[in-house]
C-alpha cells in the first residue's frame, strides 16, 4: 500500500492483514481527519448501494434470452460458489477448537461482514423499526432480532442484533448513518434461544467477540425500552449530541 | 446424459439468479439501460455457447463479469474507425456523455448514482465490482485482467473521485485520471 487512499480502500474492503488493520485503527484514533474521511468513504459506498439496487428482470427479457423456463425455479438470493460469495458469506469459521478471548479483537476483522446484510432492505427495516427482543422475518426461516440499542461515543445510534438463533446464527452490531444501518461487526453464534426470541444474557463464547466493537464504538449504556420506542417512532431523529 | 442435462439446468438457473447483478453491472458499464440490457444479453449468449470454457469450481459470476467487460471494450473499440487501440474513456466520450452531467439531486441517493455514472470507465467498473458486487481484489484482478496493485490504485482513485463529486472537495475538476 503506497498511500493513504489505498489504505483506506483496503481497510473498507477487508483487504488488510490483521496487523495492518490494527495499526491503521491506531492511526485513525489519533487522526480525526483520517477517521472522518474513512467514515465519508464508507458512507459513500453505502449510499451507492442504495442508489443502485438490483432489480428482478422482466419475463420478456428472460424469454428473449431463452431463460424464462427457469425463472420460476430460481432460488432467491441464491448463494453462489464458495469462492465468489460476498465477503461475509465467503468467510469460514476456523474449524475446531475454542477461541481464546485474546483473539476476540480479531474476530470481527476476520468477517469482513457487512455489505450483503446491510444491503438487505428487510435488515434495514428490522433495525429501523423493530423493537429489541422482537424477531423480524427476512427470508424463509431466517430472522433478524434487534437485541439492544445504544449510543456510540460519536453520538450515532447503534444496535446489537442477532441473525437466526443459537450457534448456527450470527451476532452483529450496526450503527445508523446517513445511508442506512451500517454493519460494524458480525460474528458467528448468538445467545438467542429457539424461535421465541428469548435472549440468554450470559451469551455464548463467540458473542464476546463483539466486545471489541463495543469498545471501539465507545458504547454508552443500553437505552431503555421506552427511550428506544420513542426513537423508533421518531425515526431515530432525536439528537443525542 | 441425464446428469449432464441436470448440470446444465443447474448452471442456467444459476445464471438466471445472477442476472440482476449482471444487468446492473452492464448498465453501469454502458451508462445506458438499453445498451446495458443489450450487453447483458450478449454476455449471456456468449456464456451459454462457451459454457464448456467455464471451469467448474471457479466463479461462474466472475467469469461472466469478465465476458461482459471484454464485450463492452470490444464494442467501444469497434466504434473507432479503424479499430486501433484507443483509450476506452476517450471512446466513451464519443459514445455519449449522458452520465457526465452532475446536477444537484434531491437526495444523497440521487447524487451518488449520478456521481457514479459520471466517473470514467476504469473507475466506474472497478467501483461497481468492489462496492456493489463485493468482489475481492483478487477476483477483480482476474475479471479486469490487471495486477492487484493496479486494482488498489485504481479503486482508491475511484473512491476519491466519487467523494470529490459528492462532497465538493474538487481537485482538478473534470480531470479524473
Amino acid at each position: 500500500m503506497t498511500n493513504e487512499d489505498e489504505r483506506i480502500a483496503a481497510y473498507l474492503d477487508g483487504e488488510m492483514t490483521a496487523e495492518d488493520r490494527v495499526a491503521f485503527e491506531q492511526q485513525m484514533a489519533h487522526d480525526p481527519h483520517l477517521a472522518d474521511k474513512i467514515d465519508r468513504w464508507r458512507n459513500n459506498d453505502a449510499v451507492l448501494r442504495q442508489a443502485l439496487p438490483t432489480e428482478a428482470l422482466p419475463d420478456e427479457l428472460l424469454t428473449r434470452m431463452g431463460l424464462s423456463d427457469l425463472s420460476t425455479t430460481t432460488p432467491q438470493a441464491m448463494p453462489v460458489a464458495a469462492n465468489d460469495n460476498p465477503p461475509w458469506k465467503r468467510w469460514r469459521w476456523p474449524a475446531g477448537g475454542a477461541l481464546a478471548a485474546s483473539l476476540a479483537a480479531l474476530l470481527w476483522w476476520q468477517i469482513p461482514s457487512d455489505k450483503a446484510l446491510a444491503d438487505d432492505p428487510a435488515f434495514q427495516i428490522a433495525l429501523e423499526s423493530g423493537v429489541s427482543g422482537t424477531s423480524v422475518q427476512i427470508e424463509e426461516g431466517q430472522t433478524i432480532t434487534p437485541v439492544l440499542s445504544f449510543v456510540s461515543a460519536k453520538g450515532d445510534f447503534c444496535r446489537e442484533f442477532a441473525v437466526g438463533s443459537g450457534a448456527s446464527g450470527q451476532s452483529g452490531i450496526a450503527c445508523r448513518a446517513a445511508g442506512g444501518w451500517q454493519v460494524e461487526a458480525l460474528v458467528k453464534g448468538n445467545a438467542l434461544s429457539g424461535n421465541n426470541g428469548g435472549y440468554q444474557t450470559a451469551g455464548g463464547a463467540d458473542t464476546r467477540a463483539l466486545d471489541s466493537t463495543y469498545q471501539r464504538l465507545g458504547a454508552g449504556d443500553p437505552l431503555t425500552a421506552v427511550k428506544e420506542k420513542v426513537l423508533i417512532t421518531n425515526g431515530w431523529s432525536e439528537s443525542t449530541k | 446424459m441425464q446428469s449432464r442435462d441436470a448440470n446444465i439446468d443447474s448452471v442456467r438457473s444459476r445464471i438466471v439468479a445472477f442476472l440482476p447483478r449482471l444487468r446492473r453491472f452492464c448498465r453501469l458499464l454502458t451508462r445506458s439501460e438499453d445498451r446495458g440490457d443489450d450487453l447483458m444479453q450478449s454476455t449471456v449468449e456468449k456464456a451459454l455457447t462457451r459454457i464448456d470454457q467455464w471451469q467448474t469450481g471457479t466463479s461462474l459470476e466472475s467469469w461472466m463479469f469478465r465476458i461482459a467487460q471484454n464485450l463492452h471494450i470490444d464494442a467501444m473499440r469497434a466504434q473507432s474507425r479503424r479499430g486501433q487501440e484507443v483509450d476506452v474513456d476517450a471512446l466513451e466520450m464519443v459514445a455519449g456523455d449522458d452520465g457526465r452531467r452532475i446536477v444537484e439531486g434531491r437526495s444523497d441517493i440521487d447524487r451518488v448514482g449520478q456521481a457514479m455514472l459520471a466517473l470514467p470507465y476504469e473507475q466506474r467498473s472497478i467501483l461497481a465490482l468492489v462496492a456493489l458486487e463485493e468482489c475481492s481484489y483478487r477476483e477483480v484482478s482476474e475479471i479486469l485482467d490487471i495486477p492487484i496493485g493496479t486494482v488498489m490504485s485504481r479503486l482508491s482513485r475511484a473512491r476519491a473521485a466519487l467523494d470529490r463529486r459528492l462532497h465538493g472537495e474538487v481537485e482538478g475538476a473534470g480531470n479524473d485520471q
